[in-house]
């Protein structure tokens, strides 16, 4: 009798700006969350599947990362972490994960260098080098990048052959609209990708996750859903009880 | 139930996330160090070998600083030693994975999961495992039970030291076993109380 395997995970995204918990819209218009290490807590508590923790800060000013809040952050969780926000050197990656984190998430050094991520996996492995893609729909075809934009099929492809182990694509445009999901976006990736693939952005219910179960992903990261409750957006941490999938 | 009077030393010679071990174990009420120095095991009662990155690279360090005759004289006076995910293949002959040797304590080489199939390599997310064979590391495991598994290279099932396996687009063996030599394939250390289990069963051989 064969088992489960490879269960796709549902994966609350937290993004840090100066030490606290905040949520974007479309990547701008940030709200103050909470304390992150009473976030991660309670997500703990509630055995979710992974967490990412993105600090933006570190990514859009250049400056390293907090190592020893991440540190404490790996050290509240039994689960899988991915960290990313400002890593652009294979000891800094190396030192992340030595922090206790599972998985380092790699973007604009990415967009620069693309063979960084064979620097950082052949050091901490392949499994624990996620790229991070941040798309939007521009004229006909969805690109990618901050400063620079670049095509999304070829960013894929191209992040697949310098040995990523996992590809984590964001909407910019549903970021933090609890909209729905970007499916043709989702699928894009998908269609380009041998690795495993995380959508994040719009996603606001289990109606959404299923569709995107559908498009072939591995993984779908939610941030508003998990902190947000309500029209007025009351900040509440929930985490949906799952039947088995 | 039960006293634990081990004293469990986590491997670090760079090669893996001692912290996280350390950390779990001491949430499950078991005294945990990371083991630094190689001439000073025998101070332990139970050896945890967590393994991160490559297996070319993880090879050469065990070269280093006499880690290779530190681990393997541990193990010959009986104590057991768990190795996870790449620790696990560390307790191999070799891998195709890269060059280097493993430090064959079990009679297993680690290969390339197969791609073969609807399911994306690397295996990252959560598995079940089927038991093939009992063993003490199993006890209290229940179906249904899940952990965490992040890695693109694994040990083909169906040889003698099998003790469950799990399905990607393969079978691979989960958990490995020879007497008090150890493997888990998975991350019991990040897979919530499922994980605890399995170390506190380890911390009781």
């Amino acid at each position: 009798m064969t088992s489960l395997t490879n269960q796709k995970r549902l994966i609350p995204v937290l993004t840090l700006r100066d030490g606290a918990l905040m949520k974007s819209r479309k990547f701008r218009d940030w709200r103050y969350i909470g304390d992150v290490l009473n976030a991660v807590k309670i997500f703990n508590e509630m055995q979710v599947d992974e967490i990412v923790i993105l600090d933006t800060q570190a990514s859009n000013e250049n400056r390293t990362p907090n190592f020893d809040l991440i540190e404490k952050i790996a050290s509240e969780c039994s689960l899988p972490i991915a960290y990313g926000g400002g890593l652009i050197t294979v000891d800094d990656a190396e030192r992340v994960i030595q922090c206790g984190v599972d998985k380092v998430i790699i973007n604009s050094a990415f967009q620069r260098n693309p063979r960084i991520i064979t620097d950082i996996a052949s050091r901490i492995g392949s499994s624990s080098t996620v790229v991070s893609l941040d798309a939007k729909f521009l004229m006909d075809s969805y690109m990618v990048g901050r400063n620079s934009l670049q095509d999304l099929d070829a960013a894929v492809i191209r992040a697949n052959n310098v040995g990523a182990g996992e590809l984590l694509v964001q909407s910019v445009e549903r970021d933090g609209t609890q909209s729905s999901p970007d499916l043709n976006l989702a699928r894009s990736v998908v269609l380009n990708s041998a690795i495993p693939v995380v959508y994040a952005g719009g996603v606001s219910s289990l109606y959404h996750v299923n569709e995107l179960w559908d498009t072939g992903v591995d993984g779908v990261g939610a941030g508003a859903w998990f902190v947000f409750n309500g029209p007025l957006e009351a900040v509440l941490i929930s985490y949906p009880l799952l039947p088995a999938k | 139930m039960g006293v634990v009077l081990g004293k469990i030393g986590v491997i670090d010679a760079g090669i893996g996330n001692w912290t996280s071990v350390v950390n779990a174990l001491e949430s499950i009420g078991v005294p945990a160090f990371a083991a630094r120095e190689p001439t000073r095991l025998n101070i332990y009662s139970h050896l945890i070998l967590p393994g991160i990155g490559s297996f070319h690279n993880a090879s050469k360090k065990l070269s280093m600083v006499g880690w290779r005759f530190g681990i393997q004289d541990f193990v010959t006076t009986g104590k057991p030693i768990l190795g996870i995910c790449l620790g696990m293949h560390l307790l191999g002959i070799e891998s195709e994975e890269g060059e280097g040797q493993g430090l064959s304590l079990l009679k297993m080489s680690t290969k390339k999961l197969s791609a073969d199939g609807s399911l994306r390599v690397p295996n990252i997310g959560w598995g079940e495992l089927n038991r093939v064979v009992d063993h003490p590391i199993l006890r209290n495991i229940e179906p249904g039970s899940r952990f965490y598994f992040s890695h693109s290279y694994g040990v083909e099932r169906g040889l003698p030291v099998e003790i469950s396996t799990t399905v990607h687009n393969k079978a691979f063996s989960s958990i490995v076993a020879k007497d008090n030599v150890v493997g888990v394939q998975f991350h019991p250390e990040k897979s919530h109380s499922f994980g605890k289990e399995i170390l506190k069963n380890f911390t009781r051989m």
